[in-house]
């Protein structure tokens, strides 16, 4: 049986969703004052009075902490140093309390937790504000993450652990600009490639931990995010060597590296087609930049010779045009090889 | 939920036709040739940078080696782009990348058109006139959703523009009424897929009235934005929406209703007109079950809540006051329809 045919059969067995509804307009199977009809006769009637209670819960929610931010805002500047450390304190102590109250294993929790680690920054801001302790930015978010380790290792919880990776990043990167790269220790190019294979060895952590049934971990933004983050630090530098922005290789180097790796083991021991659309993305804008730089050596962009640019433009839009040509083809090589995987396991 | 014989069967549409109108779209959604979204983001991203480059030999061709240099020349530039574009969307068994080159090259040739028409400030009008006409232009040539899109925004864009620039008073009151043309779109939709003009309609207002927000006193003497008919505007129409899912909805929803629309009504009045044409939205969204129309909903709604804190004209006391009292409202009524659907469920 071919492919379309099990479709044609498929499509018929399947619920009937919005954009279907939407489909059958435009084919003109329904009218224009149908439309309402149908697309309520489709309509999931359980999913829209769950998520209409819980807007409403948020909205409520929202208003209600805004007005409470809002208050202490409006009154910050009158409260004794005493009010805004009691205030702050005891927000950290109410909002873990409550986490522990509405346990762990719930979103509610998990958000309340999220809530003290953020609290603890802002307490930690406060004294630094307070007392004008003359620490370097990367001190306070280096100690906000190492206070709130203890949380994040107790929460199960992948945004928790979001929160905390990133005060984390913030700390190593403020660091990194504060400290390694004013005292020449290293360079901004290989604080850049460092910094994204910390990134990089965040997703392989992830990935071990999911390969031992760390459950809460498994939802597929947990990898995306770091896979697409880790190549992303080191492009623009990597660019820059392809321009003679840069005289580092390293970046154009580690770029090629996590391009490598990325289709290579997403392709063939963990499939995930979103991971390799990423590598595939950076590996063909990367080319482009290559060509480009190629065109500018051999061809010149001198903008006092007009035809010359013209038909230095000319090559580089057919270069991009054949560089995401074949990265089209690879795209639908890779998907359909996947594929072949999967239904053969 | 249900599946299409029961659909078929309740519309009284002859199911046949119905099937066949939903294989054809179905079996081309997932032929083995489309790809996620991500992957066409991917390619994409390269058929943009290629149209550049492309808009880029075109422009050296007509400014640097022809030497014209009236903004006329843009505008046939422009149009010969758009031209191109459409031609190649209009292909038979294009393929993604074609496809999505054709996007960017048309969606260039209206930007040139905009651009050729608002060469001074004064021509924003005309811009946003020559624009909606190119975008009626994509509408009736090609079925191209991101397209259609790009080119309505622009429009809408220039519009806003035209009324700030040119000082009309009580802009958001304007704007605002793009919102009932929006929704009158999403609930009785002619043949021709117009859902891409219809969410820039919806979110006219809502970005509009962002800009409205922001302090742009020192560059610009912007006129009073108005507001206040654009919420009872709002008002009405979510009060409508909510009659609509009354007529069509069962007893429970009903008696939801009850409790959410007064409480709706209020905190629209206490909201920037940004924040009603939000909760429109929101409530456009459950009326049909569009989850995109709802996240777009919840995070203009987000926003709105977020941009209180710069609005200028009250004391962050006041506003604290407003808020804590719409949260309270709010939750008693989440409280109230929790405990019916407990009961209800029960």
């Amino acid at each position: 049986m071919s492919e379309s045919n099990v479709e044609t059969i498929d499509s018929t067995a399947r619920p009937i969703v919005l954009e279907d509804v939407a489909a059958l307009r435009r084919a003109g199977v329904i009218d224009s004052a149908e439309f309402l009809d149908a697309a309520r006769a489709c309509r999931d009637a359980d999913y829209w009075a769950d998520w209409s209670l819980k807007a409403l819960l948020a909205l409520g929610a929202g208003h209600l902490l805004a007005g409470i931010v809002f208050f202490f805002a409006y009154n910050w500047a009158d409260l004794p140093l005493l009010g805004k450390f009691a205030v702050l304190e005891a927000g950290i102590v109410l909002t873990a309390v409550a986490a522990l109250v509405v346990r762990l294993e719930r979103p509610g929790g998990q958000a309340l937790l999220i809530g003290a680690t953020v609290l603890t920054g802002t307490l930690l801001a406060v004294i630094g504000q307070v007392y004008q302790t003359g620490a370097d930015a990367w001190q306070l978010f280096a100690l906000w993450a190492l206070l709130t380790l203890p949380w994040a290792l107790a929460s199960r919880s992948a945004a928790h652990w979001l929160v905390w990776l990133v005060v984390a990043f913030v700390a190593a990167t403020t660091y990194g600009f504060q400290v390694l790269i004013v005292t020449e220790v290293l360079t901004y190019v290989e604080f850049s490639c460092l910094s994204a294979i910390a990134v990089a060895l965040v997703l392989v952590v992830r990935e071990a931990l999911v390969a031992r049934g760390t459950d809460w971990l498994a939802p597929g933004w947990t990898r995306l995010l770091p896979a697409f983050v880790a190549p992303m630090i080191v492009f623009a530098k990597a660019v820059g060597y392809v321009f003679g922005v840069d005289e580092n290789l390293v970046a154009g180097i580690t770029l090629i590296v996590f391009v490598a790796l990325l289709i290579g083991i997403y392709q063939r021991f963990l499939p995930d087609f979103a991971a390799v659309a990423i590598g595939t993305a950076f590996g063909s804008l990367f080319l482009m930049a290559i060509g480009g730089r190629i065109i500018r050596e051999t061809m010149g962009f001198e903008f006092d010779q007009p035809l010359q640019v013209m038909l230095s433009l000319t090559v580089l839009t057919f270069w991009c045009a054949g560089v995401t040509t074949v990265t089209v083809k690879l795209l639908i090589g890779l998907r359909r090889r996947m594929r072949r995987g999967m239904h053969d396991d | 939920m249900t599946d299409l014989e029961r659909f078929c069967a309740q519309l009284n549409v002859d199911r046949d036709a119905a099937a066949a109108a939903l294989a054809a779209e179905r079996a081309e959604a997932t032929s083995a040739l489309s790809m996620p979204w991500f992957a066409r983001l991917v390619v994409g991203v390269g058929a943009w940078i290629t149209a550049l480059s492309a808009i880029g030999v075109g422009s050296v061709f007509l400014f640097r080696v022809i030497g014209t240099e009236t903004t006329g020349s843009l505008v046939v530039l422009g149009a010969g782009f758009l031209a191109l574009g459409l031609w190649m969307l209009r292909r038979d068994g294009i393929g993604t990348f074609a496809d999505q080159l054709g996007t960017a090259v048309a969606a260039a040739g209206v930007g040139m058109i905009a651009g050729g028409f608002a060469e001074s400030s004064n021509a924003l009008w005309l811009a946003a006139l020559a624009t909606a006409f190119a975008t009626a232009v994509v509408i009736l040539l090609t079925p191209k959703r991101t397209l259609q899109f790009l080119a309505a925004l622009l429009a809408a864009v220039l519009f806003a523009m035209a009324l700030v620039v040119d000082k009309v008073p009580y802009y958001l009151d304007i704007a605002a009424l793009a919102g009932p043309a929006g929704v009158l779109l999403v609930l009785r939709p002619p043949r021709r897929d117009l859902q891409p003009t219809a969410i820039v309609l919806l979110l006219l207002l809502p970005v509009l009235g962002i800009y409205g927000a922001m302090d742009f006193s020192v560059y610009i003497d912007s006129p009073p934005p108005g507001g206040w008919f654009a919420k009872v505007l709002h008002i009405g129409l979510f009060g409508w929406l909510a009659m609509l899912h009354w007529t069509h909805g069962g007893e429970a929803e009903r008696s939801g209703l009850k409790v959410f629309v007064p409480v709706a009504a209020v905190v629209c009045l206490l909201l920037p007109a940004g924040g009603s044409a939000a909760l429109v939205i929101m409530m456009l969204a459950f009326v049909v079950g569009s989850r995109p129309l709802a996240l777009l909903g919840t995070l203009l709604q987000i926003h709105y809540l977020w941009r209180l804190y710069y609005d200028l004209d009250v004391t962050l006391l006041a506003k604290s006051g407003v808020l804590t009292a719409a949260g309270i409202v709010l939750l008693v009524a989440w409280w109230l329809l929790q405990r019916r659907s407990t009961g209800a469920r029960s």
